[in-house]
């Protein structure tokens, strides 16, 4: 039998990103994106200092907002459609095994996020020059181009994050607006997660209370630590970065990744599609 | 799914698991070595910006920025400088979404100015709170306390006395505050007064309460020393040549205790006594 | 040689608090060769039984089988073409698109499969419409496109949920002489339906259920023997059986 593992991963993809793509939502989102990278051009001509720094932070902020709505509109959709409106059927009377069906959906929608984050990380750092054209005196000293891709490299990668635990929220649930919701705090937690443990664990009101402390650190290892991924203040200002640091966010962001994933696969594999 | 594809599933979990704690452990590391702060990401925005998106969110956001700033400063280690200048940005913008907030000024006068010793950017967070809660007389009182223990400004603190009592049910005391401070004399007794006034303030954190009651054990001895010094003027018609002399005299027992340093400084030409050497 | 088995299959749903059983025992057999109907009213339970065939969901009790390999534990699918009872299809691709995944999801080389959908698209009158995106199709359009991705890769076994549902009278009449055509060649259909002429005419065998129990399995011929029509055959079967249930 032709066809091995990794070819039909791949061609789930294809069709994942085909569908998706065609999707005229996508473009209310990219057309949303170019009017707030307009804005940025706006909102940076009302102040007079901090320019560099704000219109990065605008640009980028853009980019992962779109992400995000990405995430939470198009591909939860596109996965629970998949199992509301029975679409599975046809793949899964294949010989695609559930496994494959689900890494090839991931690699789909992922490259649909890594695709608006190339675009829109573009059109970032275009509004940027045009924000900034004329005021090179406020971009600050050590802004660099190489650290802002780094940046948006890094975003996407939190995003990719958010994508699978949205997987598995999917596989949990029997809604897709329940799974939509679980994602929204999942996000929510993972990006304030290392503050308010900060919060709890460091300040001496709390010393005492060894169940909230407990459970601070439980969730804080349990949901991802998105802040870490968030690098715009070091794009913004070109501050130095730490290459071990680096490469430990990938990895975990990629091994968080890898068990989210096969956690789904494992859920999924006893699934009934009624 | 066959014997062979659980066991590979396992050891991918376990490979991916392994990386998962291991990487965590080393950011936890190096992340804990920064401060806790403003990795929000409208961090770079302008207060008025940050409100427009805020939108209804407002007071959940000027909540947050300032439990923010109190886990950043509850930590016990030492804080580097520019802390505290982020933590007075942090508190400015949580005021522009909620100028209203009691814990914002509370802590604009705890950390930003007592305990980071930035009073000039307490100043104005006070002052935004000042006109907006204008039921509280606290603010314009933390005003007030800056100029005279940071600033010495005894003008602008009377000033800001008499504003605070002004305030409906405020303390009768701050007015009598006010108007000693607008004297030249009578600014110790003022300033005694106030320190004791201040150490029994609820907003007053334990760290600082050693700082001010040094500052009120200085000012009670150099009131003790001042007024020996009218009784020696009234008694001999000019000013001692120094401050032994008055022990020698009678007049005092002994040398209060100055906690900041091992003597008092004494300026014979018009009878003034310091705690410290910097005017 | 059994195409099909259904060995003593139950199935338990709970919906709730409550089980309810759906399945009660199912035992069938479907030959090589042969096109079975699978029958009963809406809610008997044929779906479900497809879906346990497809491994789409795991029986309480039982084992199928097809062709020696057993659902859930060997790997099937490459020996069947399914079409669902509404086919739902991603709406954005076109339907040759769809058709070239389905090929070479089952293993055709990309030539074989490019050339094996052209004729399919063909042979179900869905030539023109193969370059269009499957949101503009109509329903039968769509049915028709659920049996062309069932066909593209000439599996040896077919197993088609309701595949008239929904057509005009020419679309039946197509879908019809498609599944006479694939007898001819030697395959196995085995359908469900609730359209009593369809059955009949195409049919060499059928089984009738009805709540989950198997009622009838075998010769159409021998079915309606004892009734006027076949409809009316069967609709003594099924009050029969409810009469015997209420007692």
């Amino acid at each position: 039998m032709r066809g091995g593992k990794m070819s039909n991963i791949f061609l789930i993809a294809r069709i994942t990103f085909k569908e998706c793509i065609r999707n005229r939502a996508l473009y209310g989102i990219f057309l949303l994106g170019l009017l707030l990278f307009t804005a940025n051009i706006i909102i940076t001509a009302m102040f007079s200092w901090e320019l560099g720094k704000v219109a990065v932070d605008v640009g980028l902020s853009v980019v992962s907002f779109s992400g995000l709505i990405i995430i939470f509109f198009l591909s939860i959709n596109a996965l629970s459609n998949d199992l509301d409106r029975k679409t599975i059927y046809m793949i899964l009377s294949r010989p695609i095994n559930r496994s494959q069906y689900i890494l090839g959906k991931y690699t789909g929608l992922g490259l649909i996020i890594l695709l608006s984050s190339a675009i829109l990380g573009i059109c970032a750092a275009l509004s940027f020059k045009l924000a900034t054209a004329g005021h090179e005196a406020f971009i600050p000293m050590h802004f660099s181009w190489p650290v802002f891709f780094l940046a948006l490299t890094y975003l996407s990668l939190s995003l990719l994050v958010l994508l699978a635990i949205s997987f598995l929220w999917v596989s949990i649930t029997t809604h897709p607006f329940t799974a939509v919701l679980l994602s929204m705090l999942s996000y929510f937690i993972g990006q304030n997660v290392e503050n308010v443990k900060n919060m709890i664990i460091k300040n001496q009101m709390f010393e005492d209370n060894v169940l909230l402390i407990k459970v601070t650190d439980f969730i804080s290892w349990v949901f991802p630590n998105l802040a870490a991924f968030d690098l715009k203040t070091t794009a913004a200002y070109g501050l130095p970065v730490n290459a071990s640091y680096l490469f430990a966010v990938a990895a975990y962001g990629l091994s968080y990744i890898g068990i989210c994933l096969i956690l789904t696969m494992m859920i999924f594999q006893r699934r009934e599609l009624a | 799914m066959t014997r062979r594809n659980v066991f590979s599933v396992i050891l991918a979990l376990c490979f991916f698991v392994t990386f998962f704690v291991v990487c965590n452990q080393a950011i936890r590391e190096i992340r804990s070595g920064l401060s806790s702060s403003y990795q929000l990401n409208a961090s770079a925005l302008p207060p008025g910006l940050f409100k427009l998106f805020a939108g209804e969110f407002k007071g959940l956001l000027a909540d947050y920025l300032v439990l923010e700033v109190g886990s950043v400063i509850g930590i016990k280690k030492k804080i580097p400088q520019e802390e505290y200048a982020k933590s007075a940005a942090a508190l400015a913008r949580s005021l522009v979404l909620d100028p209203y907030f009691q814990q914002t000024y509370l802590y604009a006068q705890a950390i930003v100015a007592m305990e980071g010793e930035m009073p000039e950017k307490a100043m104005p967070l006070l002052d935004i709170s000042r006109e907006q809660r204008f039921w509280d007389w606290r603010p314009a009182y933390y005003m007030g306390f800056d100029y005279y223990y940071f600033l010495g400004d005894y003008a602008r603190a009377s000033e800001m006395f008499f504003e605070a009592a002004k305030v409906k049910h405020a303390p009768p005391a701050l007015a009598i505050l006010g108007g000693r401070f607008a004297k030249k004399g009578g600014r110790i007794e003022a300033a005694i007064g106030l320190l004791q006034s201040m150490l029994g303030d609820p907003g007053l954190e334990e760290k600082h309460r050693a700082q001010l009651s040094d500052r009120l054990v200085a000012l009670k001895g150099v009131l003790l020393l001042e007024n020996s010094i009218q009784e020696y003027r009234s008694q001999y018609d000019s000013f001692p040549p120094s401050l032994e002399t008055l022990i020698d005299k009678g007049l005092l027992r002994e040398m209060p205790p100055n906690p900041y340093e091992d003597r008092f400084y004494y300026e014979e030409k018009d009878g003034q006594v310091f705690f410290d050497n910097v005017r | 040689m059994r195409a099909i088995q259904f060995d003593n299959i139950w199935k338990d749903f709970k919906i709730g608090m409550k089980r309810t059983t759906v399945l009660h025992g199912l035992s069938l057999d479907i030959n090589s060769g042969e096109i079975f109907g699978f029958l009963g009213p809406n809610g008997a339970g044929k779906s479900t039984a497809i879906k346990l065939l497809l491994n789409f969901i795991k029986p309480t009790r039982g084992t199928i089988t097809l062709e020696e390999l057993i659902v859930g534990q060997d790997p099937f699918q490459h020996l069947i073409g399914y079409s669902a009872e509404t086919p739902c299809f991603y709406e954005n691709l076109t339907g040759r698109e769809t058709l070239l995944f389905a090929g070479k999801a089952s293993g055709m080389g990309r030539g074989a499969v490019q050339e094996r959908a052209e004729d399919v698209l063909r042979r179900l009158d869905l030539l023109a419409a193969g370059s269009w995106p499957i949101k503009t199709y109509s329903k039968g359009m769509k049915q028709r496109l659920g049996l062309a991705v069932a066909l593209v890769h000439e599996p040896r076994i077919y197993v088609l949920d309701e595949p008239m549902s929904g057509l005009d009278p020419l679309g039946r009449r197509l879908i019809t002489d498609v599944i006479f055509e694939l007898r001819e060649k030697g395959k196995t259909v085995f359908f469900s339906s609730h359209i009593l002429s369809d059955v009949e005419r195409l049919c060499d065998r059928i089984g009738v259920l009805n709540k989950g129990e198997l009622l009838y399995c075998g010769e159409v011929d021998v079915f309606s023997r004892n009734a006027a029509t076949f409809e009316d055959a069967f609709i003594n079967l099924i009050e029969g059986h409810e009469r015997g249930k209420n007692v």
